[in-house]
């Protein structure tokens, strides 16, 4: 055992846990006087060192071959980037949000970064214990970020829903993890991959356990009908905790359920390819009629984010490279489109504190900078050119015509994108033709002027010029068909 | 002599689980979930898993079973004392789906190339092994995951200055 090879693949996740005890300290020393203070010393140490991390992230060069401690290809460097810049942007949301935070702020940055690290971790496992370990850590630190605001009857809610539902999803995962150990013997990817390949017919006991395994990762996704607690949670969880849920949690999600699917398994692809295509459809479908109704912003965007897992398990039922490529994509558009979405949530539902929608009323008359920016948000997320989202759908779609068993699926996306522009449009709607219902001065700083613009001009200028990115998604995707 | 203890106790874990989950006071449920546990960890010592067969008996049966009286002697259960359990259409269907893929996959284990390990695995000794060498990166990450779990107990439990 070499402590230099597992840090050269987990080098990332040592300087994250020691970045979260920094903090912890930090939190300590700068003592309970901070409440009332201008900055938050913890936030912005916890926002240095994750900028610090991104970019060695963007230094770091693949590891040569894949160690038996996990993997640092292009596809687990291109969602490490992905998880700190979204720990990032979850921070910079939480400084607008952070006097709401009663009990103590100095531990809100800690458990971010604590999340990022099981995250980032998840992008390079290899064997299914740093699977579930780093799953955990996730999912346990998620629970209680959900639960932050313990003052508040709804984030308590929130928090023990998504317990209750977290481990039901982890009991499906150990037991398909226990399957899969007694039929194979092995606990490695490679491992199972290889009893697959071996084996015409696949044992039953495998299959199974494959399945359970599926589902506890379908739960982290969001995926119908494993998306029951998704709407609740999101409403309940503090907003930039949503924001975290919705984009980073769903790659983890995404993040596993690809190395699943691409390389485990691989030999016996085919076969899985109808029941994630039905998981999408399912997921399309009530993800899209669900979103009319509502009416509250969170609850809205926990109902598209279904629609949209239901998107990225199309591009996973056609497995191919193009495919592949597409989901990353997809995310990244995704991410730009749901953290502007979500802090304009955060500015306009400031006093008195909830995201009804009736409080976006008239958006464009308050502030015509915000309203913009929900719109080329809302606009992205439906997938209408020239934004991200739109290049997005467009890949995804463009694999998925390439399998004419799938047709049925794609057919049943293309009327659901009209279903989501009538949602998404209706929300433009309320900003600028309805009157304001709130008529108090809007506090936007800043910062959070300089995050919208960055969201915004990165959802436009990723649907027009969009090659890089295609060519480094390409570049990810490639890694797991290597 | 060994076949004829696993039926014992694996009957035993079974009986008792329903009893866990069809008793209506919780308290009984409680209990009989500690019989349940012991159960479990007789079929690990028959598995020759030593270890987790004691920390099923410390841990579950002990620690958390304490833990759980604690917990219920603390909320006042009345209300669902009465229910016992409710069956939903959906619910029995989905159960026995689930039975039935279980069982097919059961019955096809024969199949499986698993086989009994010729030397003793379930040993401390072999266990730290692996936990130290293979298993290191997991091993860590559980310790960030309870630090981090102790911090967030510590906010949500605190009293909130002005709630």
């Amino acid at each position: 055992m070499d402590t230099s090879q597992i840090l050269n693949v987990f080098g990332i996740e040592m300087w994250l846990g020691v970045l979260a005890l920094v903090l912890i300290v930090a939190d300590l020393i700068t003592g309970r006087g901070r409440l009332t203070g201008p900055a938050d010393m913890v936030r912005l140490v916890a926002m240095g060192g994750l900028a610090v991390l991104l970019a060695y992230a963007f230094m770091l060069s693949p590891a040569e071959q894949a160690s038996s401690w996990g993997t640092l290809d292009t596809f687990a460097l291109f969602f490490k980037r992905f998880f700190i810049a979204t720990a990032l942007f979850t921070l910079l949301l939480s400084a607008p949000y952070e006097a709401r935070f009663t009990g103590g702020r100095g531990e809100f940055p800690a458990l971010v970064v604590f999340t990022t690290m099981g995250m980032c971790m998840l992008a390079s496992v290899s064997d299914f214990v740093t699977l579930f370990v780093a799953l955990e850590l996730v999912t346990v630190t998620l629970f209680l970020l959900a639960a932050y605001r313990s003052g508040l009857p709804r984030s308590i809610e929130a928090g023990i829903k998504f317990v209750i539902i977290g481990a039901v999803a982890a009991a499906f995962l150990v037991y398909g993890i226990a399957f899969v150990y007694g039929t194979t013997g092995s606990l490695d990817f490679e491992g199972v991959r290889a009893a697959l390949a071996a084996t015409d017919e696949v044992p039953k006991g495998l299959t199974f356990g494959l399945l359970l395994v599926v589902v506890g990762l379908a739960f982290k996704l969001g995926a119908v009908p494993f998306h029951i607690w998704v709407p609740d949670v999101y409403q309940g969880a503090p907003t930039p905790v949503t924001a975290f849920l919705s984009v980073g949690s769903k790659a983890a999600g995404v993040v596993l359920l690809m190395r699943l699917v691409f390389t485990v398994l691989g030999p016996v692809a085919g076969q899985w390819a109808t029941l994630l295509a039905g998981l999408a459809a399912l997921s399309l479908l009530m993800g899209n009629l669900g979103a009319i109704p509502q009416k509250d912003m969170k609850r809205f965007l926990g109902y598209s984010g279904i629609a949209h897992a239901g998107f990225l398990l199309i591009a996973m039922a056609v497995q191919s490279e193009a495919s592949a490529s597409a989901v990353l994509f997809y995310m990244v558009a995704y991410l730009f489109a749901n953290i502007a979405a979500f802090l304009v949530v955060i500015v306009v539902s400031r006093t008195p504190d909830n995201a009804h929608m009736d409080r976006i009323n008239g958006l464009a008359e308050r502030s015509p900078f915000l309203a913009l920016a929900l719109t080329v948000s809302m606009l992205s997320l439906a997938g209408v050119p020239p934004f991200a989202g739109f290049v997005g759908k467009f890949l995804i779609l463009r694999a998925a015509v390439a399998d004419p068993a799938l047709l049925p699926v794609v057919i049943l996306s293309l009327v659901m994108i009209v279903v989501s522009l009538y949602y998404y449009l209706c929300i433009l709607k309320r900003m600028y033709f309805r009157e304001p219902v709130d008529t108090g001065v809007l506090e936007i700083t800043g910062s959070t002027r300089l995050i919208l613009l960055v969201c915004v001009v990165a959802s436009v200028v990723l649907g027009i010029y969009f090659n890089p990115l295609v060519v480094a998604a390409e570049k990810g995707a490639a890694a797991l068909f290597g | 002599m060994e076949g004829l203890l696993f039926y014992v106790f694996g009957g035993l874990a079974i009986l008792t689980t329903l009893f866990t989950i069809s008793s209506k006071n919780p308290v009984y449920s409680a209990l009989w979930m500690i019989g349940s546990f012991a159960a479990t960890a007789a079929v690990f010592v028959l598995l020759e898993a030593f270890l987790i067969a004691t920390v099923e008996v410390l841990v579950y049966a002990g620690a958390i079973m304490v833990l759980f009286l604690f917990v219920i002697m603390m909320i006042n259960f009345k209300a669902e004392e009465q229910k016992g359990l409710r069956l939903s259409p959906l619910a029995v269907l989905v159960a026995l789906t689930f039975l039935t893929l279980f069982g097919r996959a059961v019955g096809d284990l024969g199949s499986a190339s698993g086989s009994k390990p010729n030397e003793l695995v379930g040993t401390p000794g072999a266990i730290a092994e692996v936990m130290f060498t293979r298993y290191v990166v997991p091993f860590e990450a559980v310790s960030m995951l309870l630090l981090a779990a102790i911090l967030g107990t510590v906010v949500l439990s605190r009293r909130n200055s002005q709630a």
